[in-house]
């Protein structure tokens, strides 16, 4: 069972991205609304989650600062950047994500994602 | 050198300095300290529209081409000259005689003849130059504009859109995932309300877009609009779009008809912060207050509509820009939807007043009080 930390500042998206993980089997162990949150979420866990699904454009702290703060304090932490933002893609891998998935995306890559990144690290990344 | 030549070299300088004096392609003026005209040259006359002997001997504060706010400061600067300091061309604005205003480029300088102290004043008319830099000026601003509304649309699609597609999506394959189980219909039937919800903001998204475009390209034609009929549509439309939440909408009808100065789009705004105290809501029973009452702030009358919603609130560091979503905001600011910035938008075109607060005031998780103030109509 991976535990994953879900970022993102969408209700309706959290939600669903909580209820979609725990039906594949996941432990969804926090769920944040924005890089503030994530980065006091991650500080306070006594066991660091596998997975964090990370958005990007979030009210206060960014998906991108708040993963460099996250590497900074755990360097082998694995982000899944989950964004609409394309443009973020190359900073994100740049700074430590090991892998950017374009909204929308279906829950089976996501998993596939989650399963690669458990397996061994780094994801090849497809160009968009 | 013999005395002959000198006093022959002499004429001849006076000569030479009388010509360029008078077949120079720039406006030559000559005034005393005082500001009596001593003389100009053809040109001048010629564009300024004065009779060479209706200005010799006037005074150029009365010539009336300097407009009056000006004047201070042009005495300031001839003062700066008299006294001394290095003088530097610059731009001002002139009435002509025809009461034509033209921009002028001048440069004057102080000059001591004998035992005559006088100004010379060496001046290009600008006005094509000026006008030119203006087009530009208004070019690049349409552009910028034009610029601002692209990245904008893009940061919907990029952004807005596709969260709402991937709410659709990762909620279809949720109901993947559950079709067969023995609890089906109860597990699948919340996520169906989710899809609707996620149309229902396309939307709603769409509708805000078209009416943002629509601010920036028509002037507002304010009108005086009933208050509470405008307010009881609104209230309408919120309850027939939300009827699978419990919405309890308290507004007591003022005693008396207010008009407000407004148009059409009032009705946007009262939906739109409706609208958002229903959509950031999680209790099982939403709650919103709207409340009328006149205030006086500096001796002018203000209608105030208070909207005291239960919802999650608005913390302080959100509040800076939940208003900002628009054509000049910033990329990264998220969070909330183009409601409240189009709310805004149009609550400025009206001068009216748009205030957050909280319901509670130390506790923002408590619900939040928008306040709306538009001056008194009399």
């Amino acid at each position: 069972m991976v535990r994953v930390l879900i970022v993102e500042d969408d209700d309706s998206l959290r939600n669903l991205y909580r209820i979609a993980l725990k039906l594949k089997g996941h432990d969804v162990i926090g769920t944040a609304g924005d890089g503030n949150e994530a980065v006091d979420m991650f500080k306070n866990f006594s066991i660091k989650p596998d997975i964090i699904l990370m958005d990007h454009r979030m009210p206060g702290k960014s998906g991108l600062e708040a993963t460099k703060e996250i590497m900074s304090m755990n360097g082998k932490s694995k982000v899944i950047f989950a964004s609409a933002d394309k443009s973020v893609r190359e900073e994100a891998i740049s700074i430590g994500a090991i892998s950017f998935k374009p909204k929308p995306f279906s829950l089976e890559k996501l998993c596939s994602n989650i399963t690669k990144a458990m397996n061994g690290g780094h994801i090849m990344l497809k160009h968009i | 050198m013999g005395m002959e030549r000198i006093e022959k070299q002499e004429k001849q300088f006076s000569e030479i300095g009388r010509q360029i004096f008078n077949k120079s392609p720039y406006m030559l003026y000559i005034f005393k300290l005082d500001g009596t005209m001593v003389d100009c040259n053809k040109k001048a006359e010629e564009w300024l529209g004065y009779d060479r002997s209706e200005i010799i001997g006037e005074n150029y504060l009365t010539l009336s081409e300097i407009p009056a706010e000006l004047l201070p400061k042009m005495r300031e600067r001839l003062k700066r000259i008299a006294q001394g300091e290095i003088p530097v061309p610059f731009d001002m604005q002139l009435y002509k005689r025809d009461r034509s205003i033209a921009w002028i480029n001048a440069y004057i300088s102080f000059l001591q003849l004998d035992h005559e102290k006088l100004f010379l004043a060496i001046i290009q008319d600008v006005t094509e130059k000026k006008k030119a830099e203006q087009e530009l000026k208004e070019s690049k601003e349409q552009y910028q504009r034009a610029y601002e509304h692209e990245t904008f649309y893009k940061d919907l699609f990029t952004h807005d859109i596709n969260n709402i597609l991937q709410s659709i999506l990762t909620s279809l394959d949720i109901i993947n995932l559950q079709m067969g189980s023995v609890e089906d219909p109860h597990n699948i039937k919340p996520i169906l309300k989710i899809i609707n919800e996620q149309i229902y903001r396309g939307t709603s998204l769409v509708n805000n877009v078209y009416k943002f475009s629509q601010l920036e390209e028509v002037d507002i034609n304010l009108q005086y609009i009933d208050l509470t009929k405008t307010m009881l549509e609104a209230i309408k439309y919120v309850k027939k779009n939300f009827k699978n939440k419990e919405i309890s909408i308290q507004f007591e009808s003022p005693k008396k008809k207010i008009n407000i100065q407004a148009d059409e789009l009032l009705k946007d705004v009262f939906e739109n912060i409706l609208i958002n105290a229903v959509k950031h809501n999680d209790n099982p029973n939403i709650e919103i207050v709207i409340e009328t009452s006149k205030l006086q702030e500096n001796g002018s009358f203000f209608w105030q509509i208070e909207f005291i919603d239960n919802a999650k609130g608005i913390p302080e560091a959100k509040r800076k820009s939940i208003f900002t979503r628009g054509f000049k905001a910033n990329r990264n600011v998220s969070g909330m939807g183009l409601g409240l910035s189009l709310v805004k938008t149009i609550i400025d075109k009206y001068s009216a007043k748009i205030l957050v607060e909280n319901r509670v005031p130390e506790d923002y998780s408590k619900g939040t009080n928008i306040k709306l103030l538009f001056p008194e109509v009399v």
